[in-house]
């Protein structure tokens, strides 16, 4: 009997993927979650970070910046306010954006200090899959 | 009767308007078939989450007392968000979303309520600039670069004037895509949202509500859902009405393309005529004169 998880995982804009898995990890929002076969109903809120989909001998990266997971009966649907392969990323043009964040200097507790941070974190996340 | 060269000249504009007719009507055609592949790549999404959100509703959390469900008893200030696009040459496209929003905005303005117009697209933007009606604010259409992160800013802007108490209500006039042949122009509410615009849709699902285990509670992702929502909304208010563009501009185009055909081949009938006419004239002439000579 094949034990595996439908997955797919919606934009927006698209369906950025579809396909069974053996074991998926998540980001939650506050840590990694993991599912796999047989996973009680569940719905959970997702942060910014990278998701993990194992199906055999590959795996395969992606990062997501905020969604919703949906888990019931091994099909599982991942709602994402955005989300990337790890093919549609480029580790220069997001090392050279985190450099200029860097460089960028803010008033302490402005909302603009608040975003940039939001927005490192997110091409922090991108790197990491990128670079996987 | 007209001679034949005005007739000839006629018929050679004729032809070139045609020739820019029957182009517009193929790139129009192209851009409707790529705003339809990328309307049905966002159905997914827009199905998901009214299902999940019809799902949290069923668990009975007290939701409605989120801020964005916030009735105003006596709605006084409210704002209209027209799409329209920004060129012309699209047939009653853009006067239908119009006329939609201003007789919506007269009814309301008669009923002594304060309506800021937020206008889309350049069309819009002229009409109100013509008919003097004060915009609150105006943005060309963004067309092939609207992506989920412009309708994101433009819906986190929208709530935020909404839970400042800046507006009471905000409404969408957009063109809604009813099939991929028949589409209407329609305003919906999008703020405060209605507890009835998501459920009910499909009563057979009630049954069949699974019991979920909700991460980190029922409440926070029903909070966090919210704002997705208002955001895939919008996204697919601003491709329903760009599909609807298109398409109305393809129709339009076909439509002139047709009647070119249409003016040409009559045009063409008579300048024959005129040319038989003159050859029988000059021939009636020349047997006259050789009969008179005879």
């Amino acid at each position: 009997m094949i034990r595996k998880i439908d997955c797919s995982i919606l934009t927006p804009e698209k369906t950025l993927y579809e396909g069974s898995v053996g074991f998926a990890v998540v980001q939650a929002h506050n840590g990694e979650m993991g599912f796999l076969y047989n996973h009680a109903p569940l719905v959970s809120e997702l942060g910014i970070g990278e998701i993990r989909l194992r199906d055999e001998n590959k795996t395969d990266y992606l990062v997501i910046e905020g969604g919703i997971v949906e888990i019931r009966q091994n099909k599982m649907i991942i709602l994402a306010e955005n989300a990337y392969t790890k093919d549609e990323l480029n580790t220069a043009e997001i090392e050279k954006r985190l450099k200029e964040i860097d460089d960028m200097q803010f008033a302490p507790f402005s909302k603009e200090k608040y975003l940039v941070k939001i927005e490192e974190q997110k091409l922090k996340a991108r790197l990491k899959v990128a670079m996987r | 009767m007209a001679n034949q060269r005005d007739i000839k000249n006629r018929i050679s504009s004729i032809k070139n308007t045609r020739k820019i007719t029957s182009t517009m009507e193929m790139v129009s055609t192209a851009k409707m078939k790529k705003m339809q592949q990328r309307l049905e790549m966002s159905m997914p999404a827009n199905l998901k989450i009214n299902e999940i959100i019809s799902n949290l509703m069923g668990t009975g959390v007290a939701a409605l007392e989120h801020p964005l469900f916030r009735e105003v008893a006596d709605p006084s200030r409210i704002l209209i968000l027209t799409i329209t696009g920004n060129r012309g040459l699209c047939g009653s496209f853009n006067s239908n979303v119009i006329d939609n929003s201003v007789n919506f905005r007269d009814k309301l303005v008669d009923e002594g309520k304060d309506v800021l117009n937020y206008v889309i697209g350049k069309k819009g933007i002229n009409y109100f600039k013509f008919i003097n009606v004060p915009v609150y604010k105006s943005i060309p259409n963004p067309e092939d670069k609207m992506n989920s992160d412009s309708a994101a800013k433009l819906s986190d802007e929208l709530r935020e004037l909404f839970l400042t108490g800046e507006v009471h209500e905000v409404y969408i006039s957009y063109t809604k895509v009813v099939s991929s042949t028949s589409q209407q122009p329609e305003i919906i509410r999008l703020l405060p949202i209605s507890p009835d615009s998501y459920s009910g849709k499909d009563p057979v699902k009630e049954t069949e509500i699974t019991e979920y285990i909700y991460e980190p509670s029922v409440g926070r992702v029903f909070f966090y859902l919210l704002p997705l929502y208002l955001r895939i909304k919008i996204f697919s208010c601003f491709l329903e009405s760009a599909f609807s563009e298109q398409f109305a501009r393809r129709v339009a185009m076909k439509n002139a393309t047709d009647a070119s055909d249409d003016m040409i081949r009559g045009l063409t009938i008579s300048y024959n005529r005129a040319r038989q006419a003159k050859i029988t004239n000059e021939i009636a002439e020349i047997v006259g004169g050789a009969a008179a000579l005879g």
